[in-house]
């Protein structure tokens, strides 16, 4: 290897001295001067090829990142109904505004306006251009609307992106799914109960809630008590589906409902959720509960005899109980059911004891607010006791409760004894009900009388038999108590579980004082054909309307939840 | 000039030109890539509003109105006697209505 020689004496390591070199040395000092620039071009450029390197192999997030694209995120997750469809969903809504000191051809923008929302007033919508003051043209615009508006690229037109809650089934579950505000808080039902899991988007899998209710059948729950409100001219109406060894509720209506999509103050009482909400004496429909006790702590059977049933009862100076028909004095515990005697519930009432009767209420949670994933609960009224009240209690006055309460406490004694919980969200993990309140045994009997009230040719609730369905209940009919005082109004309800002898199904039907429909024509009432009647109980109407809505509602639980289908087989009388 | 420094040398004179390219490139497929993402927020958008139509339009309440509307005769439900779950369950319903038909017939 040469040894390049250096000049000591050289000024400057870069500037040196050429006149006193040799041209062998100039070379050599040029050559290092090319070595060094080339190495600082190629470390500069390395520098640049690697960090390009860098940016493109591992940081292709800060590319995502630092992209302009928009992108939308639902505030609130989807709710679904058991089968998926939807009942809730965000979409992102435009509000168009004006504002009137920006617009130079006020005239035209305005004609415009009209052609693209033509449901605006015109005259109204000139006049307020006219103005100096900001107003909305149109809330909730759709995108085409927006790129419409867009498109006439005026400057006095203001577009505010804001998103909001859409209910694509209406009316359908108004008292269940609820509302949200502005903010996209949850303000009452499902949307309030659920409203953190609802705005929780950490997990992103998890993009919807699926609900126990099935469209299919609230739909049919609903034609067939709007049907009958109008029949019989009621108020409004109300009705329930649950499965009684899961507590999935599988339909809930209350009618008067209204549009959620709409948003209007709504302040009438009428629109109360009349399963959860308003408390009533529900009548008739707790003598089940007596008859069960009587079975469970008397230890009586079905075919046990009780004599000497008089035609009235006086419980108090003032007050006498009596029965709504003709009856034998003599009456079995199957008939006093099955043929809904008050007398021979308040005579198996009195046997119990005062002490055990109401024990037997708390335990069926009869006196207390039922646990239920919605806000709007009704809690029972608590009970005022005279001389009369464990009399009329037997048979369902002097106990003001919700009919969720009274549809639970018949899942309780239907489904086996055992307790269960109402729920409107589906939940996939299995179930384990273990607190048992009253014998299988006892269930099991109450199941047969109750299908006795259907089957039998005495029972109250004939009109609601469904070939296929074994269909088992009991009627209640009673007048409203309103503040303190009975009027002539009537709640008529009918309680049925379905298929007996082993039910999966109770259906509550609820008529808000129907009135009697001397022209209406049932075509078939026990082996009569095309009957009219005046009356106004609730055999008449609420077991007609359960019966109505049963022939339809169910087909689709046989076809839809095989738990149902083993059931039919067999007809039980 | 040394042979190797004169490749080295056309190799960094190419990169110089390489560079921009790739870069120029890279601009374009990024261009491309927020094009298709305004795409895939478009079209997410009208995906969720047609979701809501459809689910609208096919609720039962439209369906029913609809049916009322358009078909000839009402719609009637099966009643629940009427479905057979399996083959040999129907076969068996259709054996009964036979016999019963016979016996109608002596």
């Amino acid at each position: 290897m040469k040894k390049i020689r250096f000049n000591n004496k050289q000024k400057s390591f870069f500037f040196n001295d050429f006149y006193k070199k040799s041209p062998n040395d100039i070379n050599k000092v040029s050559e290092e001067r090319v070595f060094f620039l080339f190495f600082s071009v190629v470390f500069i450029i390395s520098i640049f090829f690697l960090k390009i390197l860098i940016i493109s192999t591992n940081d292709r997030q800060i590319f995502l990142n630092q992209s302009e694209s928009p992108s939308f995120k639902e505030l609130r997750k989807e709710i679904v109904d058991r089968n998926g469809i939807l009942l809730a969903k965000n979409i992102e809504f435009y509000d168009i505004a004006i504002r009137p000191a920006k617009v130079k051809n006020k005239k035209n923008l305005a004609l415009k306006i009209k052609y693209i929302f033509p449901e605006i007033d015109l005259k109204e919508l000139h006049n307020k251009i006219l103005g100096d003051k900001f107003f909305y043209v149109k809330r909730r615009a759709t995108l085409e609307e927006k790129e419409k508006i867009w498109a006439l690229g005026e400057k006095g037109v203001n577009i505010e992106i804001r998103q909001s809650r859409v209910y694509p089934q209406e009316n359908l579950f108004s008292h269940i799914i609820g509302q949200i505000d502005d903010e996209n808080h949850g303000i009452s039902g499902i949307e309030k109960y659920y409203n953190k899991m609802l705005r929780d988007k950490s997990n992103s899998t998890d993009d919807k809630i699926e609900l126990t209710l099935d469209t299919n059948i609230q739909h049919i729950l609903r034609e067939e008590l709007a049907n009958a409100s109008k029949t019989f001219n009621a108020i409004g109406a109300a009705g329930l589906l649950m499965n009684i060894h899961t507590g999935e509720i599988i339909s809930l209506v209350s009618l008067p409902d209204y549009n959620i999509n709409l948003r209007k103050n709504i302040l009438s009482d009428q629109y109360a959720n009349k399963i959860t909400s308003d408390t009533y004496e529900l009548g008739s429909v707790f003598k089940t509960f007596t008859i069960a006790l009587a079975l469970e702590n008397l230890k009586y059977q079905a075919d046990t005899m009780l004599e000497n049933i008089p035609d009235k009862k006086k419980c108090s100076r003032n007050y006498e109980i009596s029965e709504h028909d003709d009856l034998p004095d003599k009456l079995t515990i199957n008939d006093i059911l099955v043929r809904s005697s008050n007398i021979g519930s308040a005579m198996l009432a009195n046997k119990i004891g005062k002490d055990d009767f109401t024990t037997f209420l708390e335990k069926l949670n009869l006196t207390h607010q039922v646990d239920l994933d919605l806000n709007e609960l009704g809690s029972p009224l608590p009970i005022k006791w005279n001389n009369c009240t464990l009399d009329t209690i037997s048979y369902g006055h002097g106990l003001s409760t919700t009919v969720m309460n009274v549809a639970l406490a018949y899942a309780y004694m239907t489904n086996g004894g055992y307790k269960i919980k109402p729920r409107f969200i589906k939940i996939k993990n299995d179930l384990n009900f273990n607190e048992q309140l009253i014998s299988s045994e006892t269930s099991n009997k109450i199941n047969l009388i109750l299908r006795k009230v259907v089957s039998d040719p005495n029972g109250t609730g004939s009109l609601a038999d469904v070939d296929g369905l074994n269909v088992g209940g009991k009627t209640g009919t009673a007048y409203k108590n309103l503040n303190g005082q009975y009027t002539k109004q009537k709640l008529n309800s009918f309680v049925s579980i379905f298929p007996v002898p082993d039910p999966k199904y109770v259906l509550y039907v609820l008529i808000d004082e129907p009135k009697a429909n001397p022209d209406f024509v049932y075509e078939t009432w026990r082996e009569h054909k095309n009957v009219k009647t005046s009356r106004n109980d609730a055999g008449w109407n609420a077991a007609y309307i359960a019966g109505k809505v049963l022939k339809k509602i169910g087909p689709i639980l046989a076809i839809n939840y095989e738990d149902l289908k083993l059931n039919v087989a067999k007809k039980i009388n | 000039m040394n042979k190797k420094y004169f490749i080295l040398l056309l190799f960094i004179f190419s990169l110089f030109f390489v560079a921009p390219y790739i870069k120029n490139e890279t601009r374009i497929i990024e261009k491309k890539i927020n094009l298709l993402n305004n795409n895939i927020f478009i079209l997410n958008k009208k995906l969720g509003v047609s979701k809501v139509e459809f689910y609208f339009l096919t609720s039962p309440k439209q369906i029913h109105a609809n049916a009322l509307r358009n078909l000839s005769n009402n719609l009637e439900s099966y009643g629940i006697e009427q479905i057979n779950i399996s083959k040999e369950m129907f076969i068996e319903t259709m054996n009964r209505n036979v016999k019963v038909n016979t016996n109608e017939k002596n």
